[in-house]
């Protein structure tokens, strides 16, 4: 802990005692506190707020369209804040491998219901505890008004940011607005993903594959402040298995030209 | 008296008239002939102990009850931080008279012999009720040692063995024992011999304790009538639960295992173990566990009361909380929450990520239990390259029509939707564990269908197109 420090401020006469405080302590003084970053500096810009904690952040992304990338980069910037995440995939469908670097960054778990109903009863659970700074729900149905309105009470008792991202059936009645004050989402996020334009490029310098080129996604404010766009680039992971080594040299041979699927012969 | 009709304890009256524990009855008889025997009664000397203990307990908050060989019982009572250590001994003795004891005596001292010596001493006086007694003797603070040193070894309760070897080498009284050095005491005495030179040199870990309680607790409620259906079962098990809750936490100890017994109409009682995952002593986790319990349960009679005891109990773990901490978690409550969504959810509900080493995507991560800690092993970075789409799964890999064009993969069907492929990388050859031959291998393909999502295809050795996920 930090010693206080005497300063004498320059428009007042007498010395004026100023708490030198340590950056743990100054979490604790009562004041604004800036919402969760996605740790991308373009979507971060064009939601300066960040997304609310105590809040219900809606994100309306489309299937592939890269919203769970943007979820797993918020949880990492909020892991690495010393706040514990949780994220509800209610449709038990997350690769494991694509968030296990989460796991050693802090207190992260992942929920998977057994259905989907059943994510809005798991958020519930989670918030009470209150040892959530960021909960997540991911690809579920929209909530009904009663149940939004509990967690939006719970998130605000609990000060903790529940980001919910709706499944495809129930996607369009959030993004509509109509269903917006049922809803109860302070922030609504909408992810676009271009159509065209994201080619395969090379892998690797000398072998012949290509793999998916990262492709550039477009992210909207649509409520909670200024309507503003960022665009987020998004890149393919490639295996670890065709990551080069220095240390070993890549005697793969140069993919074939005319290596295409064929067509079953019809016999 | 005990077994053969001999003297196992007596007053001091009747030692001063000549009677002394061994001695035969019509011996004793012969010595007074007004003596009063008294059949040996174990269970009604610890009912009169605990009596004692009751009525101690008002005085002091620490006492305790040791009964020596020689029959006489003891009560050890703290008297430290009580006021006027007289007045308190006054109270005490006071208490034992009028659960009619014969004459008390009391010694106060800072070590429990010492203090034990200390009843044999005093001045006798006669009190105010007309009973004659001792006044309280009281060992000053540091001279436990100097006062124990002129009474006789026999007051250590040896065994006789023991109390015979010391008398066979002329020490008599305790000064002489703590005079002996310690390392020649040990050598020769071992550790009986060792305690009791402790003992003599006013070194005793005997003292009074806090009584303790150890019985589990048991909540039972009776229900107004017969019950045939849950929900007012139910009702009443929330509000039992909740009572065994805070009586588990108030001696520190969560429940492992929970014993739910159910009287029926016809006088039987229907009874079942319920274990949760973890020992808790949270209602709701417990709740969740009864009510699952309770649904599988076919009884044949309507119920007329349930019991609830915690079977098996262990002691509750607690952490320290950190007050800079922006979130301190309680870890209780984090895995009683934990324990409620895998109790609902299933077993492996709650979960950690974690990157294995393989190669189809199937096989590269897996799930670990979540209450485990072994999740902060890994690394930080998932790679150097900036943001990654995360890769997303099907439960498993999912038939799917193929249609191929001049170019390769031209389109695929899911969910009855077929969906336009503007572009597409592979194959790439994986051979799932070739080397047990189970799985052929596998020619993945990553493809770009026209709303910009990328899906991941694989074709089997068969020439059949499988579906196994998309990036998100």
């Amino acid at each position: 802990m930090g010693a206080p420090a005497l300063a004498r401020p320059a428009a007042a006469g007498r010395p004026h005692l100023q708490l030198a405080f340590p950056e743990r302590l100054q979490r604790l003084v009562p004041g604004p506190r800036r919402g969760l970053a996605f740790g991308i500096p373009a979507l971060d810009a064009a939601l300066p707020s960040g997304v609310p904690r105590g809040q219900i952040t809606a994100l309306d992304a489309p299937l592939g369209s890269g919203g769970t990338t943007l979820l797993l980069a918020l949880a990492a910037t909020t892991l690495a804040a010393d706040e514990g995440v949780a994220l509800v995939d209610a449709e038990r469908s997350l690769a494991p491998q694509a968030a296990a670097h989460l796991a050693a960054l802090g207190p992260f778990w992942v929920i998977r219901p057994r259905s989907d109903e059943n994510a809005w009863w798991c958020a519930d659970v989670l918030l009470r505890t209150g040892a959530f700074g960021l909960v997540i729900v991911d690809q579920s149905p929209a909530p009904p008004r009663r149940v939004a309105v509990r967690l939006q009470r719970l998130a605000h008792d609990k000060d903790t940011a529940l980001v919910v991202r709706v499944a495809q059936t129930a996607r369009r009645q959030v993004a509509s607005g109509s269903q917006l004050p049922a809803f109860g989402a302070a922030v609504v996020l909408v992810v676009e993903a271009p159509t065209h334009g994201a080619g395969f490029v090379p892998a690797l310098a000398g072998w012949g594959g290509v793999w998916p080129a990262p492709r550039t996604l477009c992210v909207t404010t649509l409520k909670g402040g200024a309507p503003r766009a960022a665009e987020v680039v998004v890149g393919a992971p490639l295996p670890d298995r065709l990551r080069p080594h220095w240390a070993v040299r890549d005697r793969r041979a140069p993919q074939r030209a005319d290596r295409r699927p064929q067509r079953k012969s019809r016999k | 008296m005990r077994g053969k009709p001999r003297v196992a304890a007596a007053s001091r009256e009747a030692e001063r008239r000549g009677i002394a524990v061994g001695m035969a009855l019509p011996e004793a008889k012969a010595l007074a002939a007004d003596l009063l025997a008294l059949p040996w009664d174990e269970e009604r000397i610890a009912r009169a102990a605990l009596e004692a203990v009751t009525a101690f307990l008002a005085a002091s908050p620490r006492v305790s009850w040791e009964k020596r060989a020689d029959g006489q019982g003891v009560w050890w009572i703290d008297a430290a931080g009580l006021g006027s250590e007289v007045k308190l001994a006054d109270r005490l003795l006071a208490s034992a008279s009028g659960l009619g004891f014969g004459p008390a005596h009391a010694g106060i001292a800072s070590s429990a012999i010492a203090a034990y010596a200390a009843t044999y001493g005093g001045r006798p006086e006669t009190r105010r009720n007309g009973r004659r007694g001792r006044r309280p003797r009281i060992v000053p603070p540091g001279d436990d040692a100097a006062y124990l040193a002129p009474f006789p070894v026999t007051l250590l309760d040896l065994d006789d063995d023991l109390a015979e070897t010391l008398r066979g080498l002329g020490l008599t009284t305790l000064g002489q024992l703590a005079a002996l050095a310690t390392d020649e005491v040990d050598a020769r005495f071992g550790p009986e011999g060792l305690a009791a030179h402790r003992r003599a040199r006013g070194l005793d870990t005997r003292g009074p304790s806090t009584p303790r309680d150890d019985a589990l607790p048991v909540v039972e409620v009776e229900l107004g009538g017969p019950v045939a259906s849950a929900e007012p079962l139910l009702f009443v098990l929330r509000g039992a639960l909740a009572t065994l809750g805070d009586a588990l936490r108030a001696k520190g100890l969560a429940a492992r295992e929970l014993g739910l017994a159910l009287q029926l109409d016809d006088g039987s009682t229907a009874e079942r173990a319920v274990r949760p995952a973890r020992p808790t002593s949270h209602a709701d986790v417990l709740f969740d566990h009864c009510r699952a319990a309770l649904e599988n349960w076919q009884l044949p009679e309507p119920v007329t009361g349930l019991l609830l005891r915690a079977a098996l109990t262990v002691p509750a773990a607690g952490e320290q909380g950190d007050l800079l901490a922006p979130r301190w978690a309680d870890p209780a409550a984090l895995a009683a929450a934990f324990d409620r969504i895998c109790g609902s959810e299933g077993s492996d509900a709650v979960a950690v990520p974690e990157a294995r080493d393989a190669h189809l995507p199937a096989d590269a991560g897996g799930w670990m239990d979540g209450h485990t800690d072994a999740r902060r092993h890994g690394t930080a970075q998932p790679s150097a390259a900036g943001l990654q789409a995360a890769l997303r799964l099907l439960g498993a890999p999912v038939p799917v029509p193929v249609r191929l064009g001049r170019d390769g993969l031209a389109a695929f069907k899911h969910d009855d939707c077929w969906h336009d492929i503007t572009g597409w990388s592979g194959p790439e050859r994986l051979a799932p564990r070739w080397w047990l031959g189970s799985e052929a291998a596998r020619d993945y393909y990553a493809a770009r269908t026209a709303d910009g999502a990328l899906w991941l295809l694989f074709r089997a050795a068969q020439g059949q197109w499988f579906l196994e996920g998309w990036l998100d």
